[in-house]
C-alpha cells in the first residue's frame, strides 16, 4: 500500500520565492506524495505523481523538510535556490517496522523474542543459485553449511544455535507463506523477506515442530499502483574454489609407488622399462603425464533470469513471476534447470472481507553422471597421472587404467560411458486465505494449503568396455579388457510423490482499555497431514541398451523396488498427521512495558495415543527504555533501548514416524523353502516403547537491542541457555537383544551462546554508507546419555556431543625410536617402523592404548562471524561481505590425503616425506593407503585439520543508470551489477575448500564454487 | 489449563468449524506395508509366514553363505579385506579384542537375531488356531534353527546368555551369561523336540529329522560325548533319508543342489536362495559368492592346505611315486582342482569364454568351491543371479562325524573304514580306500580322520570350529604365515571370542570372557 498519510498545508505568506523540484528514489524513480515541508514552519506540499512539488518559501530561505514513510527524513537548507531535487534514501529499520511472526505480523518495537529478519533485497545481492544459501552470514546464529557447489544438491544444512538433538533432525522448520515447504526450491527474487524464530518465545507458537527454529519466508506480494514490470538478468561463471596439488608426474608417481609398495605389503611395482618410457617422454600418448583434476575440473556457466509483473488496483493486488535457472557443472555430464512461478493475488471482495491465494510452483530438471558428489570428486582423484580417458589408437575406447595391479577405481570416464541419471521434481505450493474482519479490533483469518512434491527419478546404464593402457591380452594381442563394468545395469525408474495438505484458522482481537493498556489475543487452530508414496522398477535385459526407457527391455529379471544403495532413498509408504490448538497474548502498558505468552497444544499420530498431546508454553517480556520520559528526556542520541527476556518449551516432532507400533516387518522378508517359490516372512526387527513422549527443548533468552542516532549504531545482543531433555533416540542396546535398538526418550544436551550484531549506517554529503558486524557462538554439553558412545568422536556426558575423540599426534617414529624403551610401545602399531605416525602417551603408562584419546576441540566452530560494508555515491554501489567460521577442524582421510588410496596420487608436499634420509616430523613416510603403521592411527590428530576460514563471500558493485538513459527505452529503472562470490578464501585448509557438510570422513568432495557475476536489472 | 474432556470438546468444534467433519481418527496413522502384532496370529498362513521369518535370518553373515570366510579364520584359506566382514583378517594376527569390531561383532550378533525371532515364534503359535500336532511340527522346525544358532555363539564364545522367550521389556535381555554346559543341554532340549517331531523324510528346504540328528551328532562331537554321538550318527546312515551326490562340485552349485524333490540327497540342511529376487547379496553393494570369490579373490588358499591333498594314488605327496615337483599339481586327488584354482588353471565358462579377470592372488590360489563359473564373465550383474544355497550340513559329514566318533570309542574298526571310504569313493573322486595298515591305531586313523575331514570340507566354514574343537588351533595356525609374512596368532584365550566391550557397557550383568 503506498501511504498517503500527508496533509497539504498551505500558507498565506505572500510574497514568497516559489521553490519547485522533483522529489525521486535511489533508483531515480518519481516518489508521488512524498511530504515536503518548510522546516519550523506548518507551509508544506506533496509531490505529485511525477514527484515534482513546488512551495512558496517566504524570502527564498529555510530549510526543506523531506518525509516520506519508508524513507530516511531529509533536511535541505534551500539557500536561495528555486529548483530543489531531491533523492531520498530508504531507511532499513523503517521497511523492516513490521515483522512476519507465526500467524502474523508485529511491529518490530513490540517483539519480545529472538528474531532476526533478512529483506530478500540483501539476499539477491549475491546471485547465488540456491536461495537457502543465501541466509550465510545474514542471521545471528543461523550457521548455515554448504556440503558442495553440485547444481542441484547445493542444499545446505541450516543449524540454529547449536545441535539440540541426537536423535531426531537438526532442521529448523521452514514454512513458506505460513505452511511447509522447501527453501531450496524457492527462487532467489521471489523472496519478500525471510524471519528466523529463535527463541522459545518467538518460536513457541509452532510448538512440537519449533525445537529447532522457525524459518519463515515471506514471498512477493503485489502493491497498489502502476504495473511494475522487472526483469533481471544474471550470468554467472564458476569456478572451484580449491583443488589438491597432485603430482601429475607418471615417473614419479611411479617411483613413489614403489617406494611405498613394500611397506604395505603390497607385492606389485610399477616396472622400471615402463618408468623409464614414462619418464623419456617419446610417446606422450602411450605413456602420458595426465592431469585429471585438470582435465575435469572446468569453469561452468550459470544463467538466470526472473521476470514479475507487480501492482493492483483498488481492492485487488498481484505478484505474477517466472523464474529460470540454467546450471552447469565444474565437471562434464551434468545439468540442472529450475523453472519458478509465482503467482500471488488477492481482493477484497467487501470492506470486511478480503481472499487471496499464492500458487508458488517450482520444477527442477537434472541430468547428471551415475555417480555424483563425493564419489565423483574421489573417482578423479583416484585416477593416477598413467592414464587418460581414451586408448591412444584413436578407437574411442575408453581407458580403465594402466595395469591390472595397481590401485584402482573406475576410471572417471567409465562413468560417462556407462549412463546416467534423471531427477525431475515438480513442486507445488497452492495456498487459498480468507481474512474476515466483522468489526473494528477482531480478524479471523483461515488459509487452506497444499504443498505436493512429484519427482522422477531415473538411472540407465549401459554395459560397455573399458581396456588397460599397458597391458596386453595374450591372444588377441589388443589392449587388455579390464573393467568393473556398470553397478546398477538398465533402467531404473521411480516415482514418488508426498503431498501435505495443511489447514489453520486464526481469530486475533486487538484491543485498547484504558488510556494505556493494549491487548491483543491470537486464538487457532491447525491440522497438517503428510503422505508420501512411491514405485521402482527396474529392467536389465534389452537388444539395444542405448533405450533407456523401461518399456524398451524384456520383462525377465525384472524387479520392483530394487535396492541399491546408490540409488536415491526410497523411503516406505508413510502417513503422519498433527492437529493443534495455539493462543498468544500481547499485552503492553504504554508501548512500554511489554508481555507476550504463547501456548500451543500439539497432537500428533507419531506417539501414541496416551502420550500423544504436548503442551508448549512460553513467556516474554520487553522493556523499551528509551520510552522513559528519564531517558527520552534527557539522552536524544538514543532512539530505542529495549531489554528482552523470554522462557519457553518447544517440541521436536522430526523423529521416525512410527516409532510406537508394534509390528511385524513383511517388505523384503522372504524365504525360498525348497529353491522353488519365495514364501511371504514377517518378523520383529525392533524393540518398540509405547510410552514414547515428545522430545522438548526448554530456552532462556536475554537480550537487548539498541539504536543510536537513527542509524549510526545498531546493536542488537542475544544470550540463550537451550536445554534438549526427553531426547528421541536410538538407545544403544545390547546385541544379545536381537533386535534393532528402540527409540526411547532419553538423553539430554544443552546449548549456551550469545548472538550480537551491530550496525552502522550513514550519509555524508551524496555518499552512503553503512557496515554490519554479526557474531554468534554456541556451545553445546552432553548432559545425560544412556550409554556412552566413544569412538573417534565421543558422546559422553560433560563432553560437546560427538567432539573429535582422538590420539594426539606427535610426530614421526625415527630410526632411534625403535627398539627405544623410552618410546611409548604403540598397542595399535605394535611392531612399528621408522617413518610410522608416533603418538603421545598422555597418561604416561607406556603405552599409547584407547586411554590415551583425549578430547580435541573442534567438532564445531568455536564463532561465526560476518561483516559487510557498503557505499554508495550517485547511482554507484558498491558492497562487500565477509564470511568466516572460527576454531572447525575436519578430520578427512582417504583420497588426496592418503597417499595410493584406490591409486589416488599423492600431493606435491609427499615429495618430501620422510625418509632415513630426510627425517621429516611432520610427514610419514610414503605409503599406500591402508598401511597400518599410518592407517591404524586414523583417529588421531595427524588427520585432523584446522577448517577455519574467512572469506570475501560477496563483493558487488552496481550502477543504476540515471532517469535520462533509462527512461529513452521507456523504463522506469536501469541498473548494471558485476559481483563476484567466494572470492577469495584466508584458511589453512589444503587442497580443498574448508566448507564442507562433515567434519570427518572422505576429504574428497565435489568442489565449492568462486562465482563471477554479470546481471542487468530493469523495471518499467 | 483445560480439563481433557474440555479440551476434546474444543477440538472437535474447531475440526466441526474448520473442516465440516469429524477428527477423532485424524490422528490415527499405522504403517502401510507391515502387520499389526495385534492382529497376527490369526491363521496357520500366519504361523507358515512366521515361519519363513524366522528362517530369512538364516541368510544373514555366517548363518548364510558368508559361513564359508570362517575358513579365512583357519590354516585354510588368507582372507582378503572384506568389507561386509571386517577384521577377519586381522583377528588371524593377533588383534582379537573387545574393541574389534565388524565380523567379529556380526559372530555375536547375528545368532542372536535368530534367537529372538524363533523366540517371537514360539512364544506367539499358541494364539494360532491349529492342530497340536502341526504346531510340534512347526515348534520343532523353529527350535531346530534355535539350537543352530545357540550352537554357532557357544562354539564362539563359551558361557552366553539364554533367553528362553522374546524380551517383554529392555531389561529382560540384560541379563548374565549361562554356562557352557547349560547352553548344551539348551541346545539338545531343542534337538531332542526337533527330532522327536521333525518329519523323517528327505531335506528339501524344512528342516527334517535327519537335519536335527546330524546337528545334535555335531554338537555331540563338539563336546566329545563320542558314545553319545555314535548311535545318532547310525540312526541317520540307516534312515535311508540321504545319500552321497555322485558330484562333488555340483553339491556348491545351484544347478547340483537341486529344488524340490530333486534336492540333492547329500544334502542334510542349508541356507537356501533363489534367483533373481532373494539372491545371496544385493546390498550393501552387489556381490555373493561368484563375485566375492570369482572377482574379488576374497578367499585365497593357503599353501598348507593345498599340499594336505594326497596323490591320486591315496598317498601324501612326499611319498608317492606319482608326485612331479615340476607339475606338482598333477595326479593329485580330484577334489583338490574341484576346490581350489590352482595356478596355471584356467577358468571357462559353459560357452567356452575365458574368466581372468579375478583379482591377483597372493597366495598362488584361488577359492573354486561355491563359484559358479557359468555366470562368468563376473561383473556387478552377477549378483542378481548368484543364489547357491550355503550346505551347513551334508551326508558325508555325517560319515566323517562317524568314524571320528567310532574310532575314538572303539579304535578303528570295519566300520570306521568303511565310512570312510565310502567318502573318499564317491562317483567322480574315486580315491583309493584307507591304507588299513597304515593307520590301524585309534591315534594315527584319528589324524587321518581329521586330514580327511580337512579335504572332503575344506573352504566350507567347517575348519575353524574343527580345529578349536580338537584343542589345535593354538599348535597348528602360529606355523602358518599370511602372504605379507606376519604370522598367524592363536592364543590360549583365543578358544572363546571376547565380547563387544558395546554388550558390556548396554549389559551390566554380562561379564567379559576371560583373558580379554
Amino acid at each position: 500500500m503506498l501511504p498517503f498519510l500527508f496533509v497539504t498545508l498551505t500558507g498565506a505568506w505572500g510574497q514568497g520565492v516559489s521553490v519547485s523540484g522533483k522529489v525521486s528514489g535511489e533508483n531515480g524513480e518519481a516518489l508521488p506524495g512524498v511530504t515536503v515541508l518548510l522546516k519550523g514552519t506548518t507551509n508544506g506540499t506533496a509531490t505529485d505523481a511525477e514527484g515534482n512539488y513546488s512551495l512558496n518559501v517566504p524570502g527564498g530561505s529555510g530549510t526543506l523538510v523531506i518525509s516520506f514513510i519508508g524513507y530516511l527524513k531529509q533536511e535541505i537548507p534551500i539557500n536561495n535556490r528555486t529548483t530543489v531535487n531531491v533523492a531520498l534514501a530508504p531507511d532499513a529499520k523503517a521497511l523492516e517496522e513490521v515483522v512476519v511472526i507465526g500467524y502474523g505480523t508485529q511491529n518490530k518495537a513490540n517483539l519480545t523474542g529472538s528474531l532476526a529478519t533478512v529483506s530478500g533485497r540483501t539476499l539477491t545481492e549475491r546471485p547465488a543459485p540456491n536461495a537457502a544459501t543465501l541466509l550465510q552470514g545474514r542471521v545471528t546464529g543461523l550457521q548455515v553449511t554448504q556440503p558442495s557447489a553440485e547444481p542441484g544438491r547445493d542444499n545446505p544444512n541450516f543449524l540454529i544455535r547449536g545441535r539440540g538433538s541426537f536423535g531426531g533432525s537438526n532442521d529448523p522448520l521452514v514454512l513458506i507463506d505460513g505452511v511447509t515447504g522447501s527453501f531450496n526450491n524457492l527462487s532467489p527474487d521471489d523472496i519478500e523477506n525471510v524471519t528466523v524464530l529463535k527463541d522459545a518465545a518467538s518460536a513457541s507458537i509452532y510448538g512440537a515442530r519449533a525445537a529447532n527454529g522457525v524459518i519463515l519466508v515471506t514471498t512477493k506480494k503485489g502493491r497498489k499502483g502502476q504495473p511494475v514490470v522487472s526483469y533481471r538478468a544474471n550470468v554467472a561463471r564458476h569456478m572451484p574454489t580449491a583443488l589438491p596439488d597432485l603430482i601429475t608426474n607418471s615417473a614419479d608417481y611411479m617411483e613413489m609407488y614403489n617406494a611405498a609398495a613394500p611397506r604395505s605389503g603390497i607385492v606389485f611395482r610399477y616396472p622400471q622399462a615402463d618408468i623409464d618410457k614414462y619418464r623419456s617422454g617419446t610417446d606422450p600418448n602411450q605413456y602420458p603425464n595426465f592431469d585429471n583434476v585438470d582435465y575435469y575440473v572446468n569453469p561452468a556457466t550459470v544463467t538466470n533470469h526472473s521476470l514479475s509483473v507487480s501492482g493492483g488496483g483498488e481492492k485487488n493486488t498481484y505478484n505474477i513471476s517466472l523464474g529460470y535457472l540454467n546450471q552447469d557443472a565444474l565437471l562434464p555430464g551434468y545439468n540442472f534447470k529450475r523453472y519458478n512461478g509465482l503467482l500471488n493475488y488477492s481482493t477484497e471482495i467487501s470492506k470486511a472481507v478480503t481472499i487471496g491465494t499464492t500458487m508458488n510452483m517450482a520444477y527442477k530438471d537434472r541430468v547428471e553422471p551415475p555417480f555424483t558428489g563425493e564419489p565423483m570428486a574421489l573417482t578423479i582423484y583416484a585416477a593416477g597421472p598413467l592414464y587418460g580417458p581414451f586408448l591412444p589408437d584413436g578407437s574411442g575406447r575408453v581407458v580403465s587404467r594402466a595395469y591390472d595391479l595397481e590401485g584402482r577405481n573406475r576410471n572417471v570416464q567409465e562413468y560417462y560411458a556407462m549412463g546416467n541419471q534423471k531427477t525431475k521434481e515438480y513442486n507445488l505450493n497452492a495456498q487459498a486465505y480468507l481474512d474476515v474482519r466483522p468489526f473494528k479490533g477482531l480478524t479471523w483469518s483461515s488459509k487452506v494449503a497444499l504443498n505436493y512434491v512429484d519427482e522422477f527419478y531415473k538411472m540407465h546404464q549401459q554395459p560397455y568396455d573399458a581396456y588397460l593402457l599397458q597391458e596386453k591380452d595374450p591372444t588377441t594381442n589388443d589392449y587388455k579388457r579390464s573393467t568393473f563394468g556398470p553397478d546398477i545395469l538398465g533402467v531404473t525408474d521411480q516415482y514418488s510423490k508426498s503431498i501435505t495438505p495443511t489447514v489453520y484458522s486464526t481469530l486475533t482481537y486487538d484491543t485498547k482499555f484504558g488510556e494505556n493498556h493494549n491487548l491483543r489475543i491470537l486464538a487457532g487452530y491447525e491440522q497438517l497431514f503428510f503422505r508420501n508414496q512411491n514405485l521402482r522398477a527396474r529392467r536389465t535385459n534389452t537388444v539395444a541398451p542405448i533405450l533407456d526407457d523401461l518399456t524398451g527391455y524384456l520383462a525377465d529379471n525384472q524387479s520392483l523396488y530394487f535396492l541399491h544403495p546408490r540409488l536415491p532413498s526410497l523411503a516406505g509408504p508413510s502417513e503422519w498427521a498433527m492437529q493443534s490448538v495455539f493462543s498468544r497474548v500481547n499485552y503492553n502498558f504504554k508501548n512500554k512495558y511489554l508481555l507476550e505468552a504463547n501456548l500451543r497444544n500439539d497432537g500428533t499420530s507419531k506417539v501414541s495415543p496416551g502420550y500423544r498431546w504436548g503442551l508448549f508454553p512460553s513467556v516474554s517480556a520487553g522493556w523499551l527504555i528509551s520510552e522513559e520520559s528519564f531517558l527520552r528526556d534527557n539522552i536524544n542520541w538514543i532512539d530505542q533501548l529495549k531489554l528482552r527476556g523470554s522462557y519457553g518449551t518447544l517440541g521436536n516432532q522430526d523423529v521416525g514416524t512410527y516409532l510406537y507400533q508394534d509390528n511385524l516387518l513383511i517388505n523384503n522378508i522372504v524365504y525360498p523353502f525348497n529353491n522353488s517359490t519365495l514364501t511371504q516372512g514377517a518378523v520383529v526387527n525392533v524393540f518398540r516403547d509405547q510410552s514414547l513422549r515428545w522430545e522438548s527443548t526448554r530456552v532462556l533468552d536475554f537480550g537487548f537491542d539498541l539504536s543510536l542516532r537513527n542509524g549510526l549504531l545498531g546493536v542488537t545482543f542475544d544470550w540463550f541457555r537451550k536445554n534438549t531433555f526427553d531426547i528421541l533416540a536410538d538407545q544403544p542396546v545390547p546385541a544379545s537383544l536381537g533386535l534393532n535398538s528402540p527409540t526411547l526418550n532419553d538423553g539430554k544436551m544443552r546449548n549456551t551462546g550469545v548472538e550480537l550484531e551491530l550496525t552502522h549506517q550513514n550519509r555524508i554529503g551524496e555518499v552512503t554508507y553503512g557496515a554490519n558486524f554479526q557474531i554468534s557462538a554456541a556451545k553445546n554439553e552432553l548432559l545425560h546419555i544412556r550409554v556412552p558412545r566413544i569412538e573417534s568422536s565421543i558422546r559422553k556426558v560433560g563432553y560437546e556431543l560427538d567432539a573429535h575423540y582422538l590420539y594426539e599426534w606427535d610426530g614421526i617414529f625415527q630410526v632411534e625410536d625403535i627398539g627405544n624403551p623410552g618410546v611409548p610401545r604403540h598397542a595399535l602399531n605394535p611392531t612399528p617402523k621408522p617413518g610410522d605416525l608416533k603418538m603421545k602417551d598422555q597418561d604416561g603408562d607406556g603405552d599409547v592404548d584407547a586411554d590415551d584419546r583425549i578430547v580435541v576441540k573442534g567438532a564445531y566452530p568455536d564463532y561465526i562471524y560476518s561483516f559487510g560494508f557498503n557505499v554508495g555515491y550517485k547511482g554507484f554501489n558498491l558492497s562487500s561481505f565477509f564470511q568466516g567460521v572460527q576454531g572447525l577442524k575436519n578430520r578427512v582421510t582417504g583420497w588426496g590425503v592418503d597417499p595410493f588410496h584406490q591409486g589416488a596420487a599423492p600431493t606435491e608436499k609427499w615429495r618430501n616425506a620422510w625418509t632415513p634420509e630426510n627425517r621429516s616430523n611432520t610427514l610419514p613416510a610414503i605409503y599406500v593407503a591402508g598401511y597400518s603403521g599410518v592407517a591404524n592411527y586414523s583417529g588421531s590428530t595427524y588427520y585432523l585439520q584446522d577448517a577455519s576460514y574467512l572469506r570475501l563471500k560477496n563483493l558487488i558493485l552496481s550502477y543504476d543508470l540515471p532517469s535520462v538513459v533509462y527512461s529513452r527505452i521507456k523504463a522506469k529503472g536501469l541498473g548494471v551489477y558485476v559481483s563476484g562470490d567466494n572470492l577469495f578464501t584466508i584458511t589453512k585448509y589444503e587442497g580443498s575448500d574448508p566448507e564442507r557438510a562433515s567434519t570427518t570422513g572422505n576429504f574428497a568432495q565435489y568442489p565449492q564454487a568462486r562465482i563471477y557475476n554479470v546481471g542487468l536489472n530493469v523495471k518499467f | 489449563m483445560l480439563t481433557k474432556h474440555k479440551f476434546t470438546f474444543w477440538l472437535s468444534t474447531a475440526c466441526l468449524l474448520v473442516l465440516g467433519v469429524s477428527c477423532k481418527d485424524f490422528l490415527e496413522r499405522n504403517p502401510l506395508n507391515s502387520i499389526s502384532s495385534q492382529i497376527f496370529w490369526a491363521t496357520e498362513a500366519d504361523v507358515q509366514t512366521g515361519l519363513a521369518g524366522v528362517y530369512s535370518r538364516l541368510q544373514q553373515n555366517f548363518l548364510g553363505y558368508e559361513r564359508v570366510y570362517l575358513d579365512g579364520l583357519s590354516d585354510n584359506a588368507f582372507l582378503w579385506d572384506n568389507g561386509n566382514q571386517q577384521n577377519m583378517y586381522n583377528m588371524t594376527i593377533g588383534s582379537i579384542s573387545p574393541a574389534l569390531g565388524g565380523a567379529l561383532a556380526n559372530m555375536y550378533s547375528t545368532p542372536y537375531r535368530v534367537i529372538t525371532s524363533a523366540n517371537y515364534f514360539l512364544d506367539n503359535v499358541d494364539k494360532a488356531p491349529i492342530t497340536e500336532a502341526k504346531k510340534n511340527t512347526y515348534n520343532a522346525e523353529v527350535r531346530f534353527i534355535r539350537a543352530l544358532a545357540y550352537f554357532d555363539l557357544v562354539q564362539g564364545f563359551g558361557d552366553v546368555i539364554i533367553y528362553r522367550n522374546y524380551p517383554s521389556k529392555l531389561d529382560d535381555a540384560k541379563i548374565a551369561k549361562s554356562t557352557k554346559e547349560e547352553v548344551y543341554s539348551f541346545i539338545h532340549e531343542d534337538l531332542d523336540f526337533a527330532i522327536a517331531n521333525l518329519p523323517d523324510e528327505k531335506y528339501t528346504g524344512h528342516a527334517v529329522k535327519g537335519s536335527a540328528q546330524g546337528l545334535k551328532a555335531r554338537v555331540l562331537i563338539t563336546q566329545q560325548k563320542w558314545a553319545e554321538a555314535v548311535p545318532v550318527l547310525q540312526q541317520i546312515m540307516n534312515s535311508g533319508k540321504f545319500s552321497l551326490a555322485n558330484n562333488y562340485a555340483g553339491l556348491f552349485l545351484k544347478a547340483g543342489q537341486g529344488s524340490g524333490t530333486n534336492t540333492n540327497a547329500e544334502i542334510m540342511f542349508s541356507t537356501q536362495y533363489l534367483a533373481p529376487n532373494n539372491v545371496q547379496r544385493l546390498s550393501p553393494g552387489n556381490a555373493g559368492m561368484d563375485i566375492e570369490l570369482g572377482w574379488w579373490s576374497l578367499m585365497q588358499p593357503y599353501k598348507d592346505l593345498v599340499d594336505d591333498y594326497e596323490m591320486r594314488d591315496g598317498k601324501p605327496t612326499n611319498e608317492s611315486p606319482l608326485f612331479d615337483p615340476a607339475n606338482p599339481y598333477a595326479n593329485r586327488d580330484p577334489r583338490l582342482d574341484l576346490t581350489v584354482k590352482l595356478p596355471g588353471e584356467v577358468w571357462r565358462n559353459t560357452t567356452g569364454v575365458v574368466w581372468n579377470g579375478s583379482y591377483e592372488t597372493q597366495t598362488g590360489f584361488l577359492m573354486e568351491k561355491y563359484v559358479d563359473l557359468s555366470r562368468a564373465p563376473f561383473t556387478i550383474s552377477t549378483a542378481i543371479s548368484t543364489d547357491q544355497d550355503y550346505v551347513h550340513l551334508r551326508y558325508a559329514d555325517v560319515l566323517l562325524m562317524y568314524a571320528e566318533a567310532k574310532n575314538e570309542v572303539s579304535g578303528p574298526d570295519a566300520t570306521v573304514y568303511a565310512a570312510l571310504n565310502q567318502v573318499r569313493a564317491r562317483a567322480g573322486i574315486n580315491m583309493p580306500p584307507v591304507d588299513q595298515a597304515k593307520y590301524n591305531t585309534k591315534e594315527t586313523l584319528r589324524d587321518y580322520i581329521r586330514h580327511e575331514r580337512r579335504i572332503e570340507l575344506a573352504l566350507e566354514g567347517q575348519r575353524y570350529n574343527d580345529l578349536k574343537r580338537w584343542n589345535i588351533a593354538h599348535i597348528k595356525l602360529p606355523t602358518l604365515k599370511s602372504p605379507s609374512g606376519a604370522p598367524l596368532i592363536f592364543e590360549t584365550k583365543n578358544y572363546v571370542l571376547p565380547f563387544q566391550q558395546s554388550e558390556l557397557d548396554n549389559n551390566p550383568n554380562l561379564l567379559q570372557n576371560t583373558g580379554y
